[in-house]
Formats: structure tokens, sequence, C-alpha cells
């Protein structure tokens, strides 16, 4: 499996506030990331990180299996619920999942709850993106 | 990792966080010219004192000399290459411009916060 030669990263942390079944929760606008092109994306429980950059808990690595995230691109949901555990480096291998450059529209890309299973209110998913400046 | 990988350098920088430390805060590197005109290919960490709980709430932001922001907030456990894990692949960059003295760390939740808490940055260097 390649890795990727990491040019600039943001760490977006999404709150998930009272937790639900089919709750969405939007990302927040994140200036550094507009029109960027990425190229990697993590993703961490609380197994790896103890606590947000904000201080909140982090959700557990059961609460992350119960997630999953959806990348709109333009205004096409590209990349559909896919699992946040499939982007956390500790379930495969070690290393970071590749993209193809994608050019987010991250505040119609959201987080979508399926099973409240691991998950606690207030729990945060923390989102490690890798990208490439725009030009 | 799949391959040995034979590096001309790596210099290793030695963190200290200072006991009084607020949790949160920002905290800026010393300076390090010894990266200056260097090329960094690769970075890990690796601890002395902090414990496994500290290392995870331990969030690093790099600058280049333009004080443009390269890594925001990267969770430093994703670079850790001393917590035994079998899964720990060596990150690589590609910087040649890395600011320290201008670039911070924080660490979140006191209790898990010790005097003099320490961990040392390895840079992989061309």
């Amino acid at each position: 499996m390649l890795q990727p030669v990491i040019e600039n990263t943001y760490l977006v942390e999404v709150n998930l506030g009272t937790i639900g079944v089919q709750k969405r929760i939007n990302f927040q606008f994140v200036p550094q990331l507009e029109g960027t092109e990425i190229y990697a994306i993590q993703s961490f429980s609380a197994t790896d990180l103890t606590l947000s950059p904000n201080g909140s808990a982090v959700a557990s690595t059961a609460g992350l299996a119960a997630c999953t995230v959806t990348f709109v691109i333009g205004d096409d949901e590209k990349i559909y619920t896919l699992p946040l555990s499939d982007l956390r480096s500790a379930n495969i291998y070690g290393f970071q999942r590749m993209f193809k450059n994608l050019k987010i529209n991250l505040t119609k890309s959201y987080i979508t709850i399926q099973t409240i299973t691991g998950l606690t209110s207030n729990d945060s998913v923390l989102v490690n993106f890798i990208y490439r400046p725009r030009k | 990792m799949a391959y040995t990988r034979i590096y001309e350098n790596i210099y290793t920088f030695p963190v200290i966080v200072p006991a009084n430390y607020v949790a949160g805060s920002k905290r800026f590197f010393d300076p390090c010219p010894e990266l200056a005109n260097k090329k960094v290919v690769a970075i890990s960490l690796s601890y002395d004192t902090i414990t496994t709980a500290g290392i995870g709430a331990l969030y690093i932001t790099i600058k280049d000399n333009k004080r443009n922001i390269l890594l925001q907030n990267y969770p430093a456990q994703d670079l850790d290459d001393s917590n035994g894990t079998t899964n720990f692949r060596l990150r690589l960059f590609n910087y040649s411009d890395i600011d320290l003295n201008n670039s911070y760390f924080i660490i979140q939740g006191a209790s898990i916060l010790g005097q003099s808490t320490i961990f040392n940055f390895n840079f992989y260097l061309q």
C-alpha cells in the first residue's frame, strides 16, 4: 500500500452533540480547506487519542464503528456512507487512506450516527485531512 | 515498514514541558538551527517521561519560514514510534523550511501532565 508524502494537514473536530440514531452532523466551514486537493484522510478513536484539541472526549473505537461519513464533491455525494472505522490508521495496518485529489464541499459533508452503540453524547470525532494547498 | 529506508542523518530534538505548563495552552518549541537548510523527509516522535495518555492528548502545529501552517493540530500519537504497536508507519514529508521556533504544541488534560514531561522529535534529514 502506498503512503502519502504529507504536504499540509488540518485536524477537524466534529462534536456529535446529543446522540441519536440516524442523526446527521455536518462539518463546519474550514477556510483553510476551501478549494484544496485532499489526498488522504484519517480518523482516530479514544484508543488513539485521549482528549481532543478542545479537551472533549473522543469517540471510542466501537463508537467510531457506529458512524459513517459522506463527503460531497460539488453537489454530489461522491463518497457515500463510508465507515469512519475504515479511515482509522490502526485498523488499516497504520496506513493513511488515500484519495484522488478530492475538492470536498465540507459544509455539505456530514457524519451519520448509524447506531448509538459505544457513543456518548458530546463525544468528538476527529478527522485529519491531508491536503495540497490551492494553486 | 515494508522495507528499511536509509537516511543520511536523523536529528533528535528533545522537548521539555515546564512544570507550570497550563493544559491546552500553546507551548512554542525552542529554536532548532540544526534544521536550517535541511530537507526533512520524515518525522517521528518518541517519548521519555510523558505518559501514553499524554501523547494521546498532544497536538502539534508546525509552520514554515513564511509562517504558513504545514501541520495544524497534528496528533502526536500518529507519529509515535515507541508505543510498541506493530502498526507504526513512518510518516513521510518533504519540508525544507520548517520554522520550529514559530511552531508549537498543546497538551490537553492537566491530570496527565507531570513535571518536566519530555518527549523527543526525530527529524529524518536528507
